[in-house]
């Protein structure tokens, strides 16, 4: 119990990529342009459509760091319960 | 009237109606209990959770009034791309937190959740009607994305015979509602949203081979729709409104009552962060979805003189209707306004189950029968989400549309105001129960003072901070004088020592291995 603990405190800096998706969107000056443009598309629209691949890429993969093995936490419970 | 269309629209509307009634049966539970009418039992798993969220934050208004602020407006509508990126970031890191604590306790809405955290009956009571005001106008406008495909196909008319499919679809919606609580949203929802893909997909293929390809519709857009104004001086103008509309509406929209209820319907923490990461994909249909306001002006169906009459009553609203109307056949076209249609059914069946189970949990329960047993519970959940459901269809027949467009700006404006206590009381019960209830008390008045001062026309503030105006979402300026507010009397009444309420749960309860 709390070896895993230890690791989920570790496991907790990845939440900091999230961040990320908050600074690419939310800045505005630096995507309000038309060029450079992609198959007649202004650049203002597919890099914004870029940032929701990279958002639901990034959250996938903090998912994979932060939340521990569905399997330790199962038997963890099981044992948990039976105390 | 379109016979083709109809016939197709009205084919598909009996078949989620049947799925609504089916529905009942569906991983069959209890529905005398009100944790099986109102959450389904907590069972949903990452699959189905992503078809009723992605049914239930993605509604058919949006789905009219996105690409229709598009068409009107420009690319200030686009706001819906960045706020719907950055609410799932959000999500993934505070909402598995309401979900373990509310799954240890029994919860079922976040007032109850506010209750025992800081065990303030008032404070959760207005927790409780902030819910229901705000979701009310937005059951609401789902009949707006109705009403506006029925006019599509040629249905529309005054008095009670052109209101009558309206009233025929909603009561076909409160009776699955009632008989089958959350099981039929999610259901249907599955079906809504293989429509709604399956439209945009096309639609996105087929509309720019017909307009030439998509240099041509962007090339027809006029620059000042085309991407944000620059700002003028002494102003951060289009920018500012931009980026605090996108972050605000994502701050409000997992407080609504109907978000909560898709998140407490799931059946572990781990369905809620996976979904995190997939529900961007409604994200991207979305921004597909507001690009066909670009591709209605690409089109010119604002000058069509047969959509001029409709164009006159419904406005923009009716831009993406009158697109497919121009450039598809009738049968798809059936499809489409069908998929619109019962996309409304979908967010308004949620909306009403959860605004019912705010009534019965905090309101009823609490004040009026304390000593309900569990089948009255849930009974006076089915009753509610009926009153909810008639309200909201007498206020859109009865009053003109633009009062529940604007009752649902405010909405965002009052549901934000929960932050602190629902969002902020997941990770620290610091909080003084008294300066929780007057910050909410403060954000409230003010952020609808903000809205009322601009005659309820946007909620768009221009702040002035010095020399610089700085135009601003009201619902997130609100928030910021009632954290004020919230911080600043918590350290007095700590000060002078004024009794926190109990607090039920612990920190364990928060996490995973205790769920």
């Amino acid at each position: 119990m709390l070896k895993q603990r230890r690791d989920g405190r570790q496991n907790q800096w990845w939440l900091v990529l999230l961040l990320a998706p908050f600074i690419g969107v939310l800045w505005i000056p630096f995507f309000n342009r038309i060029e450079p443009d992609l198959w007649g598309i202004p650049f203002f629209f597919w890099y914004q459509f870029l940032w929701v691949v990279i958002s639901a890429l990034v959250t996938a993969l903090v998912y994979f760091r932060v939340a521990p093995k569905p399997l330790a936490i199962r038997k963890d419970h099981r044992e948990g319960r039976r105390q | 009237m379109d016979w083709v269309a109809i016939t197709v629209f009205v084919a598909l509307f009996a078949l989620v109606t049947v799925l609504g009634f089916v529905a009942s049966r569906w991983r069959r539970g209890d529905l005398d209990l009100i944790d099986e009418w109102g959450l389904a039992g907590r069972r949903l798993g990452t699959l189905i959770t992503w078809f009723l969220l992605g049914g239930d934050l993605y509604t058919a208004y949006t789905f009219v009034a996105v690409p229709a602020l598009v068409f009107g407006a420009g690319a200030i509508g686009f706001f819906a791309l960045p706020y719907t990126i950055i609410v799932y970031p959000f999500v993934f890191v505070v909402f598995p937190r309401l979900w373990s604590v509310s799954e240890k306790h029994g919860y079922i809405t976040a007032s109850d959740f506010v209750q025992g955290r800081f065990g303030s009956r008032p404070l959760a009571l207005a927790v409780a009607i902030t819910g229901i005001f705000a979701t009310m106008p937005y059951i609401a406008l789902q009949l707006v994305g109705i009403q506006v495909v029925l006019a599509g196909v040629g249905i529309s008319g005054s008095g009670f015979i052109g209101d009558l499919p309206l009233i025929i679809a909603f009561v076909i919606l409160a009776a699955f509602t009632y008989t089958s609580g959350l099981r039929a949203p999610a259901m249907i929802a599955v079906v809504k949203d293989i429509l709604i893909y399956a439209t945009v997909l096309t639609a996105v293929i087929v509309i720019p081979i017909e307009l030439g390809g998509y240099g041509k519709i962007f090339a027809s857009v006029p620059l000042n729709k085309l991407i944000l104004p620059e700002p003028p001086t002494g102003s951060f103008g289009a920018y500012s409104a931009y980026a605090t509309l996108a972050l605000g509406s994502a701050l409000a929209l997992f407080l609504y009552p109907h978000s909560v209820t898709g998140v407490l319907s799931a059946s572990s923490r781990r369905a809620i962060m996976r979904n995190s990461a997939l529900l961007p994909a409604y994200t991207f249909l979305l921004g597909l979805i507001a690009l066909l306001g670009y591709m209605a002006i690409a089109a010119g169906v604002g000058d069509m003189p047969d959509f001029a009459s409709n164009f006159k009553q419904y406005g923009p609203n009716f831009a993406v209707p009158a697109l497919f109307l121009a450039l598809f056949p009738s049968w798809f076209v059936g499809f489409a306004f069908a998929a619109i249609a019962i996309g409304a059914l979908v967010p308004a069946s949620i909306m009403s189950i959860a605004t019912a189970n705010l009534y019965t949990r905090n309101i009823h329960r609490v004040y009026l029968r304390p000593d309900c047993t569990k089948a009255q519970e849930s009974e006076i959940a089915k009753i509610a989400s009926l009153v909810v459901k008639f309200g909201a269809l007498a206020f859109i027949l009865l009053l003109p549309q633009k009062y529940a467009i604007q009752l649902q700006l405010l909405g965002g404006v009052w549901i934000i105001q929960t932050l602190p206590a629902v969002v902020l009381g997941l990770y620290t019960s610091w909080f003084h129960r008294h300066a929780l209830l007057v910050g909410w008390a403060a954000g409230i008045i003010i952020g609808t003072a903000m809205v009322a001062s601009l005659g309820f026309s946007t909620s768009v503030f221009p702040l002035q901070i010095g020399d610089l105006t700085v135009p601003c979402y009201a619902a997130l300026a609100s928030l910021v004088v009632n954290l004020a507010v919230t911080v600043a009397l918590t350290f007095l009444l700590n000060i002078v020592h004024t009794a926190h309420g109990g607090d039920d749960t612990i920190e364990a309860d928060y996490q995973e291995a205790a769920s």
